[in-house]
């Protein structure tokens, strides 16, 4: 078996404590930590990033729910039965437009841009998302079908 | 005429049975027009990579091949990523959320972040099968311009969409 690189072994390292490594990069990559210095502090640093308790900071949840718009008060007065049965037409839209976000969770204005929090201020966290890992696809799920039309416009000039 | 609560809930549920399959034919025609679109674009960008790598139709069928499969699992791990995100802010949002949950939600993005690495040599590797090293890294070239071209689309609309 030839020894593994520094590189293989710090793409590896998130993947030490489950189950997605096979038996030989396992046993590759635990011997590369045991005679590499730089490699064995990573596998500590991850380790200990996992040990910690993820509490977010004093005082982060406060100022983002600041940044979040005011929530409107329910309004309880009856309005009459015609009132009740657009207010069930519109529960009922309102309620298949969740669960058509929740199938479509990738598409604009789905769960990604809908959620509680401003998707920018978490977006370096999550995956899909990042230039470095971005891959060969195009990400054309992260376009309204208004951008798609100006994007085909474009590679057909 | 006077109107009865009974005669008004009618004409309610009259709106409602009209409503729902309008709005429900209007999102599955701009989920087709979506669908039609992406196929479109991808072709078009093939075409394209087909024509600049200077591959024939059987190059270019393994090229579609690598491209289609990569596209649909990156729309997945958007999915995990989306549904993650949901259930991070929920957990933010509770103040009874405990330590565990945090650590549980964490661990699943450490594992989507190795689900994408995997992913990532994975299209290498199918890559390498379909293409030279020097048509592969200008392949990679042209994926990275046409995904700075998309985020650059993404860009102009939350500047129109102006500060939340």
């Amino acid at each position: 078996m030839s020894a593994m690189d520094c590189e293989t072994a710090r793409d590896l390292l998130p993947l030490l404590r489950g189950a997605g490594l096979s038996a030989r990069d396992r046993a590759g990559l635990e011997a590369h930590i045991a005679g590499c210095e730089g490699c064995r502090a990573e596998a500590e640093l991850l380790a200990m990033l996992r040990r910690t308790p993820a509490t977010p900071p004093a005082g982060l949840v406060e100022r983002i729910l600041d940044a979040l718009p005011a929530r409107r008060p329910r309004q309880r007065r009856a309005v009459g039965l015609l009132a009740l049965a657009a207010t069930l037409a519109g529960a009922v839209l309102v309620g298949k437009g969740v669960v058509q976000d929740l199938l479509d969770a990738d598409a604009p204005g789905g769960p990604a841009a809908s959620a509680d929090l401003p998707a920018e201020l978490l977006q370096p966290f999550w995956p899909g998302d990042d230039e470095l890992a971005a891959g060969i696809a195009p990400a054309l799920h992260q376009l309204s079908v208004d951008e798609l039309e100006v994007l085909l416009a474009e590679l057909e000039s | 005429m006077r109107r009865t609560p009974r005669r008004m809930l009618q004409a309610g549920l009259l709106v409602l049975a009209w409503l729902v399959p309008v709005t429900a034919a209007a999102q599955q025609q701009a989920s087709t027009r979506r669908g039609q679109l992406e196929r479109q674009i991808l072709s078009r960008f093939l075409d394209r990579a087909a024509r600049e790598l200077e591959l024939d139709a059987a190059g270019r069928a393994r090229l579609e091949g690598v491209l289609r499969t990569s596209v649909e699992q990156r729309r997945a791990i958007a999915r995990e990523a989306a549904r993650l995100r949901q259930a991070l802010n929920r957990a933010l949002r509770d103040p009874a959320t405990p330590d565990a949950e945090f650590e549980r939600l964490l661990d699943e993005l450490a594992e989507l972040r190795a689900r994408e690495i995997r992913l990532w040599r994975e299209e290498q590797d199918a890559l390498a099968g379909a293409l030279t090293p020097r048509q592969r890294a200008r392949f990679m070239v042209m994926s990275a311009r046409l995904n700075e071209r998309i985020r650059a689309l993404r860009a102009a609309r939350s500047e129109r969409a102006g500060p939340p």
